[in-house]
């Protein structure tokens, strides 16, 4: 028999690249080697082997050597395999021994989802993680949580660690394509080891590392946009003829009743002066006027890895243009990456990752609902008609005042020619949008980067040391320059808000990892130092020359009560340790502690201690399982306990600030004169500390079938206690507010996560849904029964014991007041009127005060869910995603305004107009303030198929003949089916309103000038080589 | 560690650190006169809106515009946002005053601790005479207080907010200067405290008219201020805190974050800059009423207010609007002019009303009318025409809403005398503003008694649900 030397290289079969350490086996005989660093093999083999090519994680392939030619193996990646590893806090484990609770998602196609942060593609596909857009403005990031409202403080969002190195923002500006995986900490044993921050769980994203042959990737998509849906509102003709038809039955009524002949009624002269100014301008039709014909966004992105055996590099570029709906809306993102490690000797690795990113985001002036609220007789610009009328200049900039006192003309009903004069067709303070729009810019810009270095000493075989020192800084520049023709004062105006976030973290930690027969350890000391500085910087100026200059250098006056520096500090200091023990692959246990202290407290609060223990069983790789239930491939059983820290509150909340107060002294006018003062909205409370969440979690991982099948379950329940609240205060203290370490809250929720996995080499069907629900409760406010806090419409947030934890909270809804009779007789208020709402009397006791308030639901979904499905046949790939929220309620906040209820369809329809005539809707501005009430209160659920993807390679036999490994082209859609209750007046189930008053977590659920959902389809190649 | 971890503010400076030395006890009660401005922010819409002096536009579509239009038609609830500023502004002066009391032995210099000490106690009293006229009984706070001790506060009687602000204003008098330095023009002197006590007395149950009088008199006959010979001097921008000024809310031009805003509030919507700069919104409308009282030769009518402005081309439009706080400024909502407090006519009226309570119009009170009469271009009352009380203390009304239009005094003067629900109730019946047909909305019906004083704002009753609310609320 000839032996020969059959030589070859190992690949991974999804991404081309090499696989090291292969193992190429010939059983029969016993003997193999391994791939080198570059994939490669060599063995000495005989004709009619068998060779079998395994390596973990992937499939093994086993052929018969036909000959002595050099081949290439691509080996399939194995879903099924257990021995996955994921990135847990400090490290990697594997997967099998892993004891928290930690959802893992592989790039697959993050990157070719067509959104301009990786945060946006990431919804619905893991369980417990709820993303939200709360606005479709573009360059705005979503509101992101994990396992719902453990926290009521100042900030629920996770904490983001990309590559181990912790940056807040990460999600917003890491480029997608340079993902390799995200994994998300969830219960408090997989996030003790950072602390306080990792309180509200942790996203870790692990980037690619370069390969040691140079590997190209050029990857570009366009899409175009569209609003999901408009608001229906009514033209001018529609809504004069509305009132006019109102009337006449009235009039036909009233007629029948006497006996008499009823009149033909005409327009108002304000009606009818609408009417004409609508026919002689054109009007407007003001969201059209508002918005981009086809708003498009464009991405392109190019990446090169490689190295060799001691060095290897990773770079990453992306460009996006993204165009936002309002045609003042857009954001430009340039994304930088670039990875570099070396081994300067066996023991020793260093590397260092250098993350630049520049972001420019022009910030529509204008709601899109001020737009839909803008009577349509007005016309964009005066034309030769309304110039006549009006004189004001043909072309100029239309607003609502230049009708005030204007004489018309017309022909009455009896065709005599009438004329007359009216005060005032709106009376508004409001200017004309579009002229905002277009001379009013507010642009940001952020400049960020993130470098960092790690060294990595392999000290001994069984210990290692591993330190990380990096910065992180983010210069932000918001301008704002509004010239003459922007608004009613007529006069220029510029700001300048400049922010500097600098942050400095070094991290130590030493590792040993200890295996002696069945029994392994890895155990893990360290400590972390934790630096935040900021500066802020504002300049307002006013009275610009000319609008030709937009800077604050031509400003004549620089407005002194906007114009100021500020800096601050925070520091956080922690050591930090975890052991891991590990029997046999069975039973698994985990004991970890951090001990933080944090500047944000006084001097006799700054330390805090979370420990947390946790323990798994791999029952399935019991004896007496395997040799049973053998159609159940894995079986883990997992417990954890712990307890994180929170820190989130404003720096200085321990003591009470002086501000700047100054008064005015002196003869004639008078002088600046200095004064100071502890003028604050925030009582400072020396006591405050730590908030801690004790959080229990129990899962089950299951297989079935070889992996085919699989299922986690997780049930987890936290409780809250010392509550950092910051909490309304008596004004009489000459405060609004402090913060308190106050109360519990209990949360609870199960997610579940079923996963399918069937096919052969030609067709394949992934599917995986995930569940999830989170139920809060507020188990204690520190002796008090409730907190009633108010919404920036006076519409009010309810957080009471026992209940869920923030709840609409007002006068409920009965009906409409149809007649005075009504009123006279059933109970009320002196706040009703005929045609207002009627509102229940809850106590009973015959009148309606404010003892009648009573909670009327909650933002919070009762569940969600994800279902992805991804289907492969031969070179095409289709991957479609639904998802959900169910539930949850919003306060349509837009319906506060006059015109949106008289112009907005759904609040006109049915309306009351007389007592004689049936309604069900309240009129306008008659009797009680809506806002009080749940008539703006509703339902938020939907259900989308949030993104379908059809994608085609050109098989690789035609690509041979180039240099090409992979040409890849792919569509895809976005929100392509979006169903909303028929209860939503609004545009955005998913929209809210987060600045403000509603930065505050006990007030959530309110939603004002939210932009529409966009529906997406882009187009997009994606090529190695 | 410790050292790593203990930072202290930079931008700004703890309580802790801060009261240290005379100067900056002096910054801090400089600071109490700037919470003035955030009183008077709000002040119009709780006294003047509320008077039969002017209403709250129904031009303006705006539904932000609701609860201005619920205290001017005394539709309001307890969940008024405006309750609730102007309740929060007025407590904001008395902490910031308790802030200074509480620290005051910080300042060595005698002189200047107890008049230090004067004027915080003098702003407080200011504050709590205007809380108790408008709530009624209110919580006394005299030291600054923790979030948990506000909690275990309840509210006092009327009685003892009134004893609690003379005996403020006793101190304040009795240690406040007599006059100050040119630069410090704005600041307290003791004429102001005896003007102040004079009108607490007044407005005080109890039968204070003697100590009225006295310190009243004192001030008339005694003191540096006196009246200019021309009412529209009083007002002029280039001649503020004159002569007749006891006591003004200063306010400066040029962005320096001390202007006004109200000649914006004020001025009549969509006049672009033919009124001010940047438009009005007007929010706070002379009433028909009040343009008609004016005597055709009365020279404060034009200082006042006016009937229409003049638009493009000539273009007359005719609304009205008050124009007492207007004058040229650059930028939106930063007029300079100053809000006057205290005006030395406003102490001569005092005068005579308070010998009016004490038996009737004597030829000096007549005389104290007419003066202010005379200033105005009107001719003098005879004894005949206001030889009665009861004459007399109607001529005085009368005389008073117009020296003293849009100043925020004509609601005060009204419960002061009893004749608020009288006079509100016909002006109701009569103004056509509440009145039109064609907009039952803006119906007002008569008011009653209780709703002379404001709700205690429900913010603060769902903080302590144990606070009585008041009756009829």
């Amino acid at each position: 028999q000839n032996s020969f030397e059959l030589s070859g290289v190992v690949v991974s079969a999804k991404d081309g690249i090499p696989i090291i350490g292969a193992n190429i086996v010939i059983a029969e005989e016993n003997r193999g080697t391994t791939t080198d660093f570059d994939g490669n093999f060599s063995l000495t083999v005989s004709e009619n082997d068998v060779v079998t090519i395994s390596y973990v994680g992937f499939k093994t392939q086993t052929f018969i050597v036909s000959g002595p030619e050099s081949i290439e193996v691509s080996l399939e990646e194995d879903a099924s395999t257990l021995d996955e590893v994921v990135v847990v806090a400090y490290g990697t484990q594997k997967k099998s021994s892993v004891t928290g609770s930690v959802a893992r998602l592989e790039n697959e196609n993050l990157d070719e989802l067509p959104y301009s942060t990786v945060d946006q593609a990431l919804k619905g596909k893991l369980a417990g993680v709820s993303i939200q857009n709360v606005s479709s403005e573009v360059g705005t990031s979503p509101q992101i949580s994990i396992r719902g409202l453990t926290s009521i403080s100042a900030n629920s969002s996770p904490l983001v660690v990309v590559d181990g190195f912790p940056i807040a923002d990460g999600l917003e500006f890491i480029n997608p394509s340079s993902i390799k995986s995200v994994e998300v900490l969830k219960d408090a044993s997989s996030t003790a080891l950072y602390g306080s921050r990792g309180a509200n769980g942790v996203i870790l994203v692990t980037t690619k590392n370069g390969s040691t042959t140079p590997k190209y990737s050029f990857k570009t998509f366009t899409g175009f946009k569209s609003p999901y849906k408009e608001l229906d509102v009514l033209d001018a003709f529609e809504y004069t003829d509305l009132l006019l038809n109102q009337r006449q039955l009235v009039e036909d009524y009233e007629a029948a009743q006497n006996g008499t002949t009823p009149q033909t009624l005409d327009y108002s002269d304000r009606e009818r002066a609408q009417r004409i100014v609508a026919a002689g301008s054109g009007g407007a039709d003001w969201t059209e006027e508002a918005q981009r014909s086809t708003p498009t966004i464009k991405n392109y992105q190019f990446d090169v890895s490689g190295g060799n055996k001691q060095t290897k590099y990773y770079i990453s570029t992306q460009w996006i243009e993204d165009e936002g709906i309002l045609k003042d809306n857009y954001n430009n993102r340039l994304n930088l990456s670039g990875r570099l490690s070396t081994k300067l000797s066996e023991d020793l690795e260093i590397g260092f990752n250098f993350r630049p990113s520049f972001n420019r985001t022009r910030r529509s002036t204008v709601r899109f609902s001020d737009y839909a609220r803008s009577h349509q007789w007005l016309p964009v610009r005066h034309n030769e008609f309304t110039s006549e009328l009006t004189g004001q200049a043909v072309g100029s900039y239309a607003h609502a005042r230049h009708f005030n006192n204007t004489t018309y003309n017309y022909q009455d009903l009896d065709g005599q020619d009438q004329t007359f004069t009216i005060s005032s067709l709106w009376g508004t303070s409001n200017n004309n949008p579009i002229a905002r729009m277009e001379n009013e810019a507010r642009t940001q810009y952020d400049y960020r980067m993130v470098a960092d270095g790690f060294t990595k000493w392999k000290i001994t075989d069984d210990l290692s040391y591993r330190g990380t020192i990096g910065a992180y800084y983010r210069q932000r520049d918001y301008e704002i320059f509004r010239n003459s023709l922007a608004d009613r004062t007529g006069q220029a105006y510029g700001l300048n808000e400049s922010s500097l976030r600098t942050r400095v973290i070094s991290e130590h930690t030493l590792n040993y990892d200890y295996r002696i027969k069945d029994h392994d350890i890895d155990a893990l000391i360290g400590s972390t130092y934790e630096y935040t500085g900021i500066k802020e910087a504002n300049i307002a100026g006013n009275q610009f020359p000319t609008d030709l200059i937009e800077t604050l250098n031509a400003a004549t006056v620089i407005d002194a009560g906007d114009t100021y520096t500020y800096k601050e500090e925070i520091s956080l200091v922690s050591f930090l340790a975890r052991v891991n023990y590990e029997y046999d692959g069975k039973y698994l246990a985990s004991v970890a502690a951090r001990y933080d202290g944090s500047s944000l407290f006084g001097p006799e609060n700054k330390y805090g201690f979370f420990p947390s223990a946790s323990v798994g069983w791999n029952v399935h790789k019991e004896n007496f399982w395997k040799n049973n239930i053998g159609f159940v491939n894995q079986f883990k059983i997992r417990s954890s306990f712990g307890i994180t820290g929170n820190n989130n509150i404003e720096n200085y909340a321990f003591t009470n600030l002086l501000y700047p107060s100054n008064y005015s002294l002196g003869e004639n006018g008078g002088a600046v004169a200095s004064g100071l003062g502890e003028t604050g909205a925030t009582l400072g409370n020396s006591a405050i500390s730590w908030e801690q969440t004790y959080q229990y979690d129990t899962g089950i991982e299951l297989s079935f079938f070889d992996n085919k099948l699989s299922l986690i379950g997780d049930y987890y329940y936290s409780v809250t206690d010392q509550l950092l609240l910051q909490q309304n205060v008596s004004y009489i203290t000459g405060h609004d507010n402090y913060w308190n370490n106050i109360g519990k809250i209990q949360n609870q929720g199960i997610e579940l996560v079923l996963a399918a996995s069937l096919g052969n080499d030609n067709f394949s069907w992934d599917g995986n849904i995930n569940f999830s629900t989170n139920q809060n409760k507020l188990i204690s406010l520190g002796g008090e029964e409730q907190f009633i806090n108010q919404g920036e419409r006076s519409e009010q947030y309810i957080s009471k014991v026992g209940e869920e934890a923030i709840q609409f909270y007002g006068y409920k809804m009965a009906g409409i007041w149809q007649n005075q009779d009504q009123i006279d007789n059933l109970p009320s208020s002196s706040d009703d009127a005929v045609g207002g709402i009627r509102v229940e009397d809850i106590n009973g006791d015959g009148i309606i005060d404010s003892e009648d308030r009573t909670t009327l639901g909650s933002p919070f979904p009762d569940f969600t869910w994800g279902f992805s499905n991804t289907f492969k046949y031969k070179g095409f790939d289709l991957y479609f995603l639904l998802q959900g929220s169910h539930g949850a309620e919003v306060f349509y906040g837009d319906g506060y305004y006059t015109e949106t209820r008289y112009l907005q369809r759904d609040f006109v329809d049915g309306w009351w107009f007389n007592e004689n005539f049936a309604a069900t809707k309240p009129r306008e501005k008659l009797g009680r303030d809506w806002v009080l009430t749940d008539y703006l209160i509703q339902d938020a659920s939907y259900i989308s198929l949030r993104e379908v993807i059809i994608g085609y390679s050109i098989p690789s036999k035609w690509l041979e003949k180039t240099k090409l490994d992979k040409v890849r082209v792919f569509a895809s859609g976005q929100n392509v089916l979006y169903l909303m209750s028929d209860d939503y007046y609004g545009l955005n189930p998913e929209a809210l309103s987060t600045s403000s008053e509603y930065s505050s977590p006990l007030i959530s659920g309110y939603q004002r000038g939210a932009y529409p959902i966009q529906q997406q389809f882009s187009v997009g190649v994606d090529i190695n080589f | 560690c410790d050292d790593t971890l203990d930072l202290q503010p930079i931008s700004d400076i703890g309580e802790e650190e801060y009261y240290t030395s005379t100067e900056q006890i002096n910054l801090a009660v400089v600071g109490i006169y700037n919470s003035l401005q955030g009183v008077m922010d709000t002040e119009w819409i709780l006294t003047e809106l509320r008077s039969d002096n002017t209403y709250m536009s129904p031009q303006n579509s705006e539904t932000a515009n609701i609860p201005y239009r619920q205290v001017d038609r005394f539709v309001l609830n307890s969940q008024n946002i405006y309750v609730e500023e102007y309740w929060s502004s007025l407590y904001r002066t008395v902490s910031l005053a308790n802030n200074v009391i509480t620290q005051i032995e910080i300042v060595e210099d005698e002189d200047l601790k107890s008049r230090y000490e004067a004027e915080a106690r003098f702003l407080r009293a200011h504050a709590y005479f205007k809380l108790v006229r408008l709530w009624g009984g209110v919580f006394i706070v005299d030291q600054p207080i923790s979030g948990q001790e506000a909690k275990t506060m309840d509210r006092s009687s009327e009685s003892d907010v009134y004893d609690f602000i003379i005996e403020d204003l006793l101190f304040a008098s009795e240690n406040l200067p007599s006059e100050v330095d040119g630069s410090e023009l704005g600041r307290l002197t003791s004429w102001a405290a005896k003007a102040e006590l004079g009108k607490v007395y007044l407005t005080a149950e109890g039968g204070y008219e003697q100590e009225a009088i006295a310190q009243l008199s004192d001030v008339v006959n005694n003191s540096p201020y006196t009246y200019l010979s021309s009412y529209e001097d009083v007002f002029n921008i280039s001649n503020e805190y004159n002569s007749e000024i006891l006591f003004a809310v200063r306010y400066q031009s040029g962005s320096v974050g001390l202007g006004a805003p109200f000649a914006n509030y004020f001025s009549p919507l969509q006049s672009d800059s033919y009124v001010v700069t940047g438009s009005g919104d007007e929010l706070n409308v002379p009433t028909t009423s009040m343009s008609n009282a004016y005597n055709i030769s009365d020279t404060r009518k034009d200082v006042s207010m006016a009937d229409s402005w003049v638009g493009l081309n000539g273009q007359v439009n005719e609304f009205r609007y008050i124009k007492k706080y207007n004058s040229d400024f650059a930028n939106v909502d930063d007029a300079g002019n100053d809000w006057p407090i205290i005006r030395y006519t406003d102490v001569m009226l005092l005068l005579a009303e308070a010998i009016n309570e004490n038996g009737g119009p004597t030829a000096e009170a007549i005389s104290l009318l007419n003066t202010v009469r005379q200033r105005a271009g009107l001719t003098d009352y005879t004894s005949s025409e206001v030889g009665t009380y009861f004459d007399f203390k109607l001529a005085l009304e009368e005389e008073r809403k117009l020296e003293f239009a849009f100043e925020n005094q004509r609601w005060f003067d009204l419960v002061r005398t009893g004749r608020a629900l009288t006079v509100m109730n016909s002006h109701f019946a009569t103004e056509d503003q509440y009145n039109n047909p064609d907009d039952p909305q803006f119906f007002t019906g008569p008011i009653e008694e209780y709703q002379l004083l404001l709700p205690i704002p429900q913010y603060e009753i769902d903080l302590n649900p144990s606070i009585a609310q008041n009756i009829g609320y």
